[in-house]
């Protein structure tokens, strides 16, 4: 009896466990294979590329007007050429009519004038040509000037463009440069304080320095310092430090790191200081 | 799984080692939860089931003699009897103990019965009970030790932060994400607990409080029988 009822309550807990078990399993499933709920990120869309060419809108436009002017003239020419047409018709036949009363040998003579006014206007027409070419064979060359400017325009800025870009390298160059005498003016102030706030332990002896590695906050307050480099003096060292510490905030530091953050960063927020008094006699 | 974002795999097997080790408490936390919430699930279930049947046998007029023997059988035969069928087999065996005695008064009678089904009623409570205690732990405790984790993982990426050269957010965010994992398995552990714990206690009451309405009933019962006889 006893048996059977631990053996009911056992099927309970290994049913419970089993349970327990395979939930947790599910779930460390779903994790790792990274269900997480979101769609992976898709790819970002290429651009469709059109090839644009410059278009010059303007002249086009003095074309239409041109055509549309032209055409009107035309129309116009046309009119007062039926008019005249017209006028001259009737007067041909007036003309004709007396002409015929008249004498006809005067119609060669006539003719001949005719043949000759012919002649000019043909001869005048042709000239029209010639000056017609040439005025298109002078668009079309100032055309290629044109043209051939806008090509040295191009060239020209490209030029500008690659100076402007050495420009600004040199300028961070010149940067980096200014940065570094900063950097070591900084330096310099750093060394003087500890110096001032140093105690010359008896030991010092000429020659000697040690390297201190040292950490600082933007406020110039120093949170960490230690010695990377023993000068083999022990109280030397521990001077060094002491002295450090006493100094405790480099106060302009603070300005530095509010001037030019990065210098900061780059120099003093992390460096190491090679600590060489020297104005040690002995 | 796309390169750029970390894996949670990745995170936690390279997270320090007491963010580790309050991952690992709170796995393990976690799995006993449930298995109690598997248990108690069960277990509530078929005391619930245990009680309807019973009650619908003992008030179906049945003799009472008869129904005592049945348990015993079933008793004999294996079987466990649970629930409310315990109450009144105590209450009444004690009754016929105590009636079996001539002459006996029956303000005694009833007072041993009582006591009998009182003993019983407070061991079927205790059986009900079982587990809550541990769930109610689970679900107050785990978040803390979660956020425990989580606080010492961005301690130490803080720590690591402050020697770097340069403060990025990229330096600490994989140690932040790392760290926030133990507050979401402290939460993953504690929200089912608290919700078990609720549920199982409110209906190990109903049903605790459904006994001692039976145990009413069947005293008055008794009592009739006792003062009539």
């Amino acid at each position: 009896m006893r048996i059977s009822k631990d053996l009911k309550k056992y099927g309970i807990y290994s049913l419970a466990v089993l349970f327990s078990v395979a939930l947790h399993a599910l779930v460390l499933l779903l994790l790792l294979s990274d269900w997480t709920g979101e769609t992976p990120p898709h790819k970002p869309k290429r651009p469709n590329f059109v090839q644009a060419t410059l278009i010059q809108i303007a002249p086009k436009a003095k074309v239409q007007d041109k055509q549309a002017a032209n055409k009107k003239a035309a129309a116009a020419a046309k009119k007062r050429a039926e008019k005249k047409r017209q006028e001259k018709a009737y007067k041909k036949r007036v003309a004709e009519r007396k002409k015929a009363e008249r004498k006809k040998a005067e119609q060669k003579q006539a003719r001949d004038e005719k043949t000759r006014r012919d002649k000019a206007l043909k001869k005048k027409q042709a000239e029209e040509k010639a000056r017609k070419a040439a005025e298109q064979k002078k668009a079309e060359r100032e055309k290629q000037a044109k043209e051939a400017e806008r090509q040295q325009e191009l060239q020209r800025q490209a030029r500008a463009q690659a100076l402007a870009s050495a420009l600004s390298s040199e300028d961070e160059f010149l940067a980096d440069e200014q940065s570094e005498q900063l950097a070591q003016g900084y330096t310099t102030y750093i060394q003087q304080r500890i110096i001032a706030n140093w105690t010359r332990p008896l030991s010092a002896r000429r020659g000697m320095e040690t390297i201190l590695s040292i950490q600082l906050v933007p406020t110039g307050q120093v949170v960490g310092v230690s010695v990377l480099k023993s000068s083999g003096d022990d109280a030397f060292d521990l001077s060094a430090l002491q002295a450090v510490k006493k100094v405790g905030r480099f106060d302009r530091l603070q300005e530095l790191s509010r001037e030019s953050p990065r210098v900061f960063e780059q120099n003093f927020r992390q460096f190491q200081l090679v600590y060489r008094p020297d104005d040690l006699r002995l | 799984m796309p390169e750029q974002q970390l894996s949670i795999l990745s995170l936690v097997i390279g997270a320090s080692v007491p963010v580790q080790l309050v991952m690992f408490i709170l796995l393990i936390g976690s799995m006993i939860s449930w298995l109690m919430i598997g248990q108690r699930w069960w277990y509530l279930r078929e005391m619930k089931g245990g009680f309807k049947a019973f009650e619908t046998t003992f008030w179906s007029g049945i003799d009472l003699n008869e129904l005592f023997r049945d348990g015993s059988m079933r008793l004999n035969d294996n079987e466990t009897v649970d629930g409310v069928e315990n109450v009144f087999r105590s209450g009444f065996r004690e009754f016929n103990r105590l009636t079996k005695n001539e002459g006996t008064d029956p303000d005694a009678v009833m007072e041993g019965t009582e006591r009998a089904m009182r003993v019983a009623l407070s061991r079927e409570e205790e059986k009900l009970n079982t587990h809550l205690p541990f769930l109610a732990s689970v679900a107050s405790v785990s978040p803390y030790i979660g956020l425990f984790g989580t606080v010492w993982g961005i301690m130490q990426s803080f720590r690591g932060l402050a020697t770097m050269q340069q403060a990025t957010l990229a330096v600490v965010a994989p140690g932040i994400s790392e760290a926030l994992i133990a507050t979401a398995m402290g939460l993953f552990a504690a929200i089912p607990a608290v919700l078990a714990y609720n549920r199982f206690s409110a209906d190990a009451d109903a049903l605790y409080s459904r006994y001692d309405t039976f145990s009413d009933e069947f005293t008055s019962i008794l009592h009739r029988r006792v003062h009539s006889g």
